[in-house]
């Protein structure tokens, strides 16, 4: 029984997978004049703009009536010791996750490092509450990994809930839902609140962390929605390097007129 | 004489050799020192500005408004921002686009500077981005919460060492701002018009 469920909702899950590809791969770019113009579109890429921008007013509502108010008070009312354990508590449920896609990065190094962060978390720093291994482990998902293995990153999404995600990231996340131990417990079980509950945890954290940032993003820039998307898609190609210098990421600063593009090095 | 012309011959090679393996290099190397210089004499003088309890926030404002000008080279951050619709701007739009980018840069950094709690600036590696560029790393150091990557991206021109972008945690001031404007003056009925009264209004509202 408990099996049948699991395998319905893995096919959801692929399923779900296949579509993020399949909108990823039919959206072409049209024809550009100019080079510049080029540049600008690949850098954007959202063919679905509209409806991107309609969730995500959906979720600046949201963000404003729930998430926002609710992050604030738990700023407010939690001691700092105590968000930074529910920080460690969520990262150390997700380290199994970090350690299958940092081998499927070939990063052993990193895989090493999030295999010695869970165990010594979660036997000495009581259930992972405290980050007693000090290890410094990234977020790694099944996103970083498909681009890693070079799939195209897709056109961007504003996903209700979720906020802003590349296809790639997208669908990454569906596989990732599926590779945390976690999720798979609480399947077994039918504790459907688990995952719910882990997210909710996530969020608020998260959201109680970015305040001032998302507040000055909003205040500074003039098109919030612009800003936002590039600014998610920058940080999502920093993930993707794991920080490595950047050099070949930053855009050509030269104008036709005076010298030579950045080299790729 | 045969072989005197040989030897000679083979100096020049010699010294030919020499300058491409070694001068080059050298040569490259005083841009990337000259970009590092620059940064960290704007660094130190930034830190030292804002941990200077004596000068009210104006006068940091002001002090601030000078590293804008004299290091930033904000022709080309400008022209960079504006992407594709520099071209089709007219003389007018570009001047007064270009006033008016430099006064929201300087509004939107006027409240952070209210804001400094001790963070310190760390140099690390300067790579060379091509034959006029390069990159200068840096952590900022804060006193609370771990550091934060911050890279310099310095260029060479006629005036010397200018910084044309500034890189925080792999994220690039200038590519965000360019997004961000292009997007309004691709809605219908804005251009590049309607994008500098935007900025009016924001430097208006912010300052």
């Amino acid at each position: 029984m408990g099996l049948r469920i699991k395998s319905t909702s893995l096919k959801a899950g692929l399923l779900a997978t296949a579509l993020m590809v399949s909108v990823s791969g039919c959206a072409t770019p049209e024809q550009k004049e100019s080079k510049a113009a080029v540049v600008m579109y690949d850098e954007v890429y959202d063919p679905l703009e509209p409806m991107n921008r309609y969730f995500f007013d959906v979720n600046y509502a949201l963000d404003a009536l729930l998430l926002r108010p609710v992050a604030e008070i738990y700023r407010g009312v939690l001691p700092d010791a105590a968000q930074d354990s529910v920080r460690n508590f969520i990262t150390n449920l997700w380290q199994p996750v970090y350690f299958i896609n940092n081998v499927l990065q070939g990063e052993m190094d990193r895989a090493g490092d999030n295999m010695g962060a869970f165990f010594t978390n979660t036997f000495l720093g009581v259930g992972g509450l405290f980050d007693v291994a000090k290890l410094d482990t990234q977020p790694e998902d099944m996103g970083q990994t498909l681009a890693v293995w070079g799939v195209e990153e897709g056109p961007y999404l504003v996903l209700p809930v979720f906020g802003p995600r590349t296809t790639r990231a997208a669908g990454g996340a569906v596989v990732d839902y599926f590779l945390n131990p976690v999720n798979y417990v609480a399947r077994e079980h039918d504790w459907d609140y688990v995952p719910v509950a882990l997210f909710a945890a996530d969020g608020i954290d998260a959201r109680s962390r970015s305040i001032e940032a998302l507040d000055e993003i909003e205040r500074t820039s003039i098109d919030f929605y612009a800003a936002i998307r590039s600014l998610y898609r920058q940080n999502r190609n920093n993930m993707i390097l794991n920080g490595a210098s950047n050099s070949t990421q930053l855009p050509d600063m030269s104008f036709e007129d005076d010298d030579k593009p950045v080299q790729k090095n | 004489m045969m072989l005197t012309r040989r030897m000679f011959s083979g100096l020049i090679a010699a010294a030919a050799l020499i300058t491409a393996l070694t001068g080059a290099p050298a040569l490259a190397a005083d841009k990337e020192q000259a970009a590092l210089a620059l940064v960290k004499g704007i660094g130190e003088k930034a830190v030292a500005t804002l941990s200077d309890t004596s000068l009210s926030d104006e006068q940091k404002q002001e002090r601030f408004e000078q590293f804008l000008d004299s290091s930033f080279d904000m022709e080309r951050i400008g022209r960079f921002v504006l992407g594709q619709h520099w071209r089709s701007a007219s003389e007018e739009q570009r001047s007064e686009f270009l006033k008016v980018f430099r006064d929201y840069m300087v509004s939107s950094y006027a409240d952070k500077i209210g804001s400094y709690s001790g963070e310190n600036l760390e140099f690390k590696e300067t790579t060379s981005l091509n034959d006029k560029e390069s990159l200068v790393n840096s952590l900022i150091v804060r006193p609370n919460g771990p550091p934060v990557k911050l890279d310099w991206r310095v260029r060479q021109g006629d005036n010397g060492e200018k910084i044309v972008d500034v890189i925080v945690e792999g994220i690039s001031m200038a590519q965000t701002q360019r997004s961000d404007f292009s997007s309004v003056v691709n809605k219908p009925g804005v251009g590049v018009e309607g994008l500098i009264t935007r900025l009016k209004e924001q430097t208006g509202s912010a300052s």
